[in-house]
């Protein structure tokens, strides 16, 4: 498994096209009020390809609640688990939007570990990492929408992740061919 | 001296339960009879409420202990369905240290997915149980074996209460025990987390000092009302355990033992007596094998030494 999480903005292409189609003043309403359009995810990328996250797409669906998603820091928390804003309202920390402004995108590395470990306060012991955050919150959702929600519903798989699941042609010889 | 001697670890057992039953002493006081519990060792808190069945983990596990082909690639979720001997669910075995099942529970429209594997207790009954010292409780928090000690004689298999150590009969004249060993070797040794625990897109398992985790637990539980049953499954059973559960419906209802009891086992009349006419039937033929192999391991016994083929 890659260790290494990272999230990289893709909107800037998109966004370089839109400046030809649509004028400057369109895209400055998608960077400051709506964020990038698409958001490209490939921490996992050993096992899975990128994953093109259609943020735009995902506003409409969140009727433009950014709250939904961006709990806690954005607009009112809607989400009922708003701890976080009780004690950070004030703070310059409350501006922060994207996820991985919090949720620790390495973990499991020495110095992931060493953070993780030392984290002293109550409510940030158990504050989950990028990729549990991700697939605790899309998976939850989706699953309330009927949006995908197996793996190779979001992610398309390598033939490495093949492997590490014995699947497609590297399915275990003796049985018959998987379902999946 | 970082191994747990078997023998006084039996003599702290058993003064522990005599001096126990009149009310003398607390736990910490028998363990100061050779067995610290190591409570500064490490552990995983299973959420079961965030465990989707994706089976990532069962495959990152297959991986990183170079096990065997599985029988069904992991991707195929009729592993869920399969009924086996007296009409069980999947159990663990020498070709899958972990597995996870699926249950339907009254009242939830959504199936609930149980991960198992070995608990790795902080006194467990299959090192207690075991007679040539083939079991070791690291201070890291794992329970490993030394597969060249092993006789295959299977009273581990017996004496543990979740059903866990599985053999491997490979070799005919010499099978020996399998079972998760928290990735000691490769991760745990060096403070690293289970290769099943990092794999899991959920989250599930959240790792980490025992005793944090048991903190974690208990506020997971107080900041969520109504979803998770007051209760860390593990946190006391059987003397404790570093792999610990939380669950939003009756543990029972997913096939835990919920009778085990917060005594170690080795104090448990019933489960002791079911290993003694094993003992009885092994100890004539093995006893000159014994001391030979207790003492090669002695020699050998520098660090951690599960096989691995
Ligand atoms: S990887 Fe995580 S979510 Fe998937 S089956 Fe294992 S514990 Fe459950
Ligand atoms: S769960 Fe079973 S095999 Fe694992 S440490 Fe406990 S008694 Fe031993
Ligand atoms: S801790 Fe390691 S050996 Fe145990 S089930 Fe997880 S991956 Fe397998």
């Amino acid at each position: 498994m890659v260790d290494k999480k990272k999230m990289l903005h893709g909107g800037g292409f998109i966004i370089v096209l839109l400046v030809i189609a649509f004028g400057a003043g369109y895209v400055q309403a998608i960077e400051t009020s709506e964020g990038p359009a698409t958001i490209i995810l490939d921490s996992i990328a050993e096992y899975y390809e990128p994953v093109q996250f259609d943020h735009a797409l995902h506003i409409e669906f969140a009727e433009n609640d950014c709250a939904k998603c961006h709990h806690h820091t954005i607009g009112t928390p809607s989400t009922g688990t708003g701890n976080c804003i009780l004690c950070h309202k004030k703070e310059a920390i409350s501006k922060i939007i994207a996820c991985r402004g919090c949720h620790l995108s390495d973990p499991y590395s020495p110095e992931g570990r060493k953070v993780v470990s030392e984290r002293g306060e109550v409510f940030h012991k158990d504050k989950p990492s990028l990729k549990g955050a991700y697939h605790q919150f899309c998976i939850a959702c989706h699953e309330e929408v009927d949006g995908p929600f197996t793996c190779t519903g979001c992610h398309e798989r390598t033939d490495k992740g093949d492997a590490f699941f014995h699947s497609g042609k590297h399915a275990p010889k003796h049985t018959g061919t998987p379902k999946h | 001296m970082d191994k747990m001697n078997r023998r006084l670890f039996l003599k702290g057992g058993l003064a522990g339960t005599a001096l126990g039953a009149l009310g003398l002493v607390s736990k910490n006081a028998s363990a100061s009879s050779g067995f610290s519990g190591y409570s500064e060792g490490f552990g995983v808190l299973v959420d079961l409420t965030r465990c989707i069945g994706c089976r990532t983990c069962e495959a990152a596990c297959n991986k990183e202990q170079q096990l065997p082909e599985p029988d069904k690639p992991f991707d195929d979720f009729s592993v869920f369905d399969e009924v086996h001997e007296g009409g069980q669910k999947r159990r663990t075995s020498e070709k899958a240290y972990t597995i996870v099942n699926k249950y339907k529970v009254e009242g939830h429209d959504k199936p609930i997915f149980r991960k198992v594997q070995c608990n790795h207790c902080n006194e467990p009954t299959c090192l207690t149980s075991c007679f040539v010292n083939a079991y070791t409780k690291t201070p890291e928090g794992a329970v490993t074996y030394n597969s060249k000690v092993c006789v295959g004689c299977r009273t581990c298999m017996i004496a543990c209460p979740f059903y866990i150590p599985a053999y491997s009969y490979s070799s005919v004249l010499n099978p020996v025990v399998k079972k998760c060993i928290m990735c000691y070797d490769t991760r745990l040794k060096f403070g690293r987390p289970p290769a099943c625990a990092q794999s899991c897109p959920r989250e599930t398992m959240t790792f980490g000092k025992r005793s944090d985790l048991i903190y974690q637990g208990h506020q997971r539980i107080r900041l969520n009302p109504g979803k998770y049953v007051d209760h860390i499954y593990g946190e006391n059973e059987v003397g404790g355990t570093a792999w610990m559960y939380l669950s939003s419906v009756p543990f029972e209802d997913l096939g835990f033992d919920t009778t085990l009891g917060n005594a170690p086992i080795i104090n448990n009349v019933k489960e002791f007596l079911a290993i003694v006419p094993m003992v009885l039937t092994i100890w004539p033929a093995l006893f000159a094998g014994f001391h030979l192999l207790a003492t090669r391991k002695n020699v050998n016994n520098q660090g951690h030494e599960s096989e691995k083929k």
